[in-house]
């Protein structure tokens, strides 16, 4: 008999549904769970016990109707969506005690959806890292092998569905912050359309880049819980005004005829050989499934790094002037206005958030703005331009989501142009907002290896098809991570 | 061989707009600023406060009357509008940026005429935010009130000579004559109009020199002939930007500036993405 969390998120609702289990019930559960695997992944920052079982217990008493698919289902939230009356610290002691006054516009639409929130996860400070090594508060480990790292910046999201405690999380991606937890943890997760879903109540990194986006074990729960966060919203001028479709009815759709590209660039050097002959093996399932593949070029994203890095610390610069400590959060009372911010801000804030700061800071002063920013720009059209050109001949692109599997902790830590590259496949979309998924693919040495499914713009119905009919041909999504009990060689 | 100062100052002229809300969020505008109401603060808005997860979202009806102003000085209409965000950590701004449109105005290129020889150059028209008011409390300290941020301002710059000897009063009273042929304008509106002066010295980097909170027609003149007469002084100093603030002795019936903030380096501009292009065709 499966245990809880190897159900998925439809079974575990008709199990609802035919009042198989209360949702009181699985709410402990997921706390049992949580004590049981927490001192060894340190994967949340805030637990939600006692209104949890509040709305649990609500929902009970309501019962859990046939259409409302998502009630009652556990879940975690990384530590940058504000919550109303919980700490939202986004990992960082600027925010230590920091309780927002009101909800983020997706945390209000999954409470609608009367999802049931457990806790807070961990992060990289202000999402600032690719480990979850520079949260000013703990290190989170991988589920898979606690000597590993979880990725990030969502890292936090990501173990904790790995470790079976929650089977959704949200995370949040700038330049690949759920994609690349997501591969290095077995999971699925998607950075949707940029527009897709509302930034507002996120605290804000890359004002043109970040994307709210769901992490889980399959596919077709990651349709669903699309389903409830996608739309227009008033507090985001960006969010896209576009008619929501049902993610789910893609799913279990051949995929006979999909023109997928395979860009040259996602498959050579500097990726992991055991990645790339995993990502060579999903081809092959693919053309098995009736697939066209097609080798295309993107000639710019190589790019993408240098680009994406002058660009969102300029505007991660401006996001984050506003943390002060004049009037929440951390702060240091100096003699003068100038020594506050000065110990405040720098007391408050990291290292690698203080290095991002100072680089944005550097390529917004006029003397190099030309040189640098205004480059970066032009680069970026060039990025944007090269992938419109594929969309011109493929239906979807696929490759690596990251080049290599989970890595040590403590290994990346002080080299951070290393830690950078490491995103240099997921970079690009969010440089070009296009919507990109990572679902499982393979293993090596017992560490999961992602699959990046790249959609043209607000096509996550035909990446979410494409994802699911490689899960019905594989079973690299049904592993169990080995702190719960799975096979840790895969 | 000395260095040659090409020096441009402007004339800011700053109107609140009456919108029903602030300029970039939803919330209700508020427009108390008292001693009072600034030990409370009691209208948070998450937007203007700078509260993390607050995103910028225009409010139209300021958009559409920054169009009807920049229409009655003849300003040329932008095909495209954008707000940008000046960046500095500054009390007065909680959000840490100051909300301007520098390079893509409402309107450019408008004139404002006293007779054939008396005339500036409007060069723009265009939308910004209110800044937190400061007060001193009874204790002697500096304190701010935030609920009037982010109230909708018209700016209206003008640009005059380095040298340009103007008489304000006469341009200020054909200012409130065009602005009164707005529907929407009136004399207590009028009476709430600010000033700012500016000059920019172009060297081998540019250099500000700010003059604020300058409220009658005397601390207009008595500012332009300090930016005339002492902006060499401080170019020299090398100091890219300077803010002065002009004090009135209500005692001694004197006045005197004072510098409340020297940087070194620029203001950091950038656009505001959380904001997307504004098309005034479709407005």
């Amino acid at each position: 008999m499966k245990e809880w969390y190897e159900l998925s998120v439809s079974e575990l609702h008709q199990k609802f549904v035919d009042r198989d289990i209360s949702v009181r019930e699985l709410t402990k559960a997921a706390f049992d769970r949580l004590a049981e695997t927490e001192p060894k992944i340190e994967a949340f920052l805030a637990l939600n016990e006692e209104a949890a079982y509040q709305s649990a217990e609500q929902i009970d008493q309501e019962g859990v109707k046939d259409d409302e698919l998502l009630a009652g289902i556990p879940m975690a939230l990384k530590d940058n969506l504000l919550t109303k009356g919980l700490t939202t610290t986004a990992a960082s002691r600027s925010l230590e005690n920091f309780v927002p006054p009101f909800d983020a516009t997706v945390v209000k639409k999954l409470a609608a959806a009367k999802m049931v929130l457990i806790g807070k996860t961990n992060m990289d400070e202000f999402a600032m890292g690719g480990s979850t090594e520079t949260s000013y508060f703990q290190k989170t480990k991988n589920a898979w092998n606690l000597s590993k790292v979880p990725g990030g910046s969502s890292g936090g999201s990501a173990a904790a569905v790995a470790a079976g405690i929650v089977p959704v999380a949200f995370g949040s991606d700038t330049g690949g912050s759920i994609r690349q937890p997501s591969s290095f943890n077995g999971i699925v997760g998607l950075k949707p359309t940029y527009g897709r879903v509302s930034r507002f109540g996120l605290i804000a990194l890359g004002t043109t880049f970040d994307q709210i986006g769901p992490m889980t074990r399959t596919v077709q729960e990651n349709a669903l819980i699309l389903n409830v966060i996608a739309g227009h919203d008033t507090k985001d001028s960006t969010s896209s005004k576009r008619a929501v479709p049902d993610f789910t009815q893609t799913i279990g759709q051949d995929i006979k005829g999909v023109k997928i590209g395979v860009p040259e660039e996602y498959m050579g050097s500097g990726i992991q050989p055991e990645v790339l002959a995993a990502v060579q093996k999903a081809i092959k399932t693919f053309e098995e499934l009736g697939a066209q593949i097609q080798e295309i070029s993107l000639p710019h994203v190589k790019l993408g790094v240098p680009v994406y890095y002058i660009l969102s610390c300029a505007e991660g610069m401006s996001n984050m002037q506003a943390i002060d400590g004049l009037r929440y959060g951390f702060d240091v009372s100096a003699e003068t206005l100038e020594e506050t911010y000065a110990l405040t801000r720098s007391q408050g804030f990291g290292e690698e958030v203080k290095r991002r700061l100072m680089l944005g800071t550097y390529s917004l002063i006029q003397k190099n703005r030309e040189d640098y920013f205004e480059q970066a720009m032009k680069l970026r059209t060039l990025i944007i331009q090269d992938f419109k050109r594929a969309f011109q001949q493929v239906d979807i692109l696929i490759g690596p989501t990251a080049p290599t599997v989970a890595y040590g902790l403590d290994e990346h830590i002080m080299n951070p142009v290393t830690m950078y590259m490491g995103d240099e496949l997921t970079i690009p979309l969010n440089l070009a907002g296009l919507p990109g998924l990572s679902i499982p693919c393979g293993f090596h040495e017992g560490l999961p290896i992602g699959l990046q499914v790249i959609g043209n713009y607000f096509e996550e119905g035909l990446m979410y098809q494409v994802g699911h009919a490689f899960e019905t041909a594989t079973d690299y999504h049904a592993k169990i991570a080995a702190m719960i009990g799975g096979d840790q060689n895969g | 061989m000395a260095n040659v100062y090409v020096k441009k100052i402007q004339w800011f002229v700053y109107l609140p707009l009456p919108t029903k809300t602030k300029l970039l969020s939803s919330t209700e505008q508020v427009n108390q600023s008292t001693i009072e109401t600034i030990l409370v603060n009691q209208y948070p808005d998450p937007v203007t406060w700078g509260y993390p997860g607050g995103l910028a979202t225009v409010n139209h009806q300021a958009v559409k009357l920054g169009v009807e102003a920049a229409k009655i000085f003849g300003c040329e209409l932008g095909e495209v509008i954008r707000f940008e965000r000046k960046n500095a950590l500054d009390p007065s701004v909680p959000g840490g940026y100051e909300i301007v449109q520098e390079k893509f105005p409402i309107g450019k290129n408008g004139r404002l005429e006293l007779n054939d020889q008396e005339k500036l150059v409007v060069q723009s028209v265009g939308l910004t935010a209110a800044k937190g008011v400061e007060m001193i409390d009874e204790k002697g300290r500096r304190r701010f009130n935030y609920d009037v941020v982010g109230n909708p301002l018209l700016k209206i710059a003008f640009s005059l000579d380095q040298s340009q000897t103007i008489v304000f009063a006469s341009y200020l009273n054909q200012v409130k004559f065009m602005l009164r042929q707005l529907s929407w304008v009136d004399d207590a509106l009028l009476d709430q109009l600010t000033f700012e002066l500016t000059a920019v010295i172009d060297t081998k980097q540019v250099i500000h020199v700010e003059i604020t909170q300058l409220q009658t027609v005397a601390d207009l003149q008595l500012a332009l002939a300090f930016l005339q007469t002492k902006t060499q002084l401080i170019s020299e100093q090398n100091r890219p930007l300077q803010v002065w603030k002009l004090i009135f002795d209500s005692v001694n019936q004197k006045y005197s500036l004072e510098m409340i903030k020297s940087m070194p380096s620029e203001y950091l501009l950038l656009f505001d993405r959380d904001i997307p292009d504004i098309y005034l065709k479709n407005e």
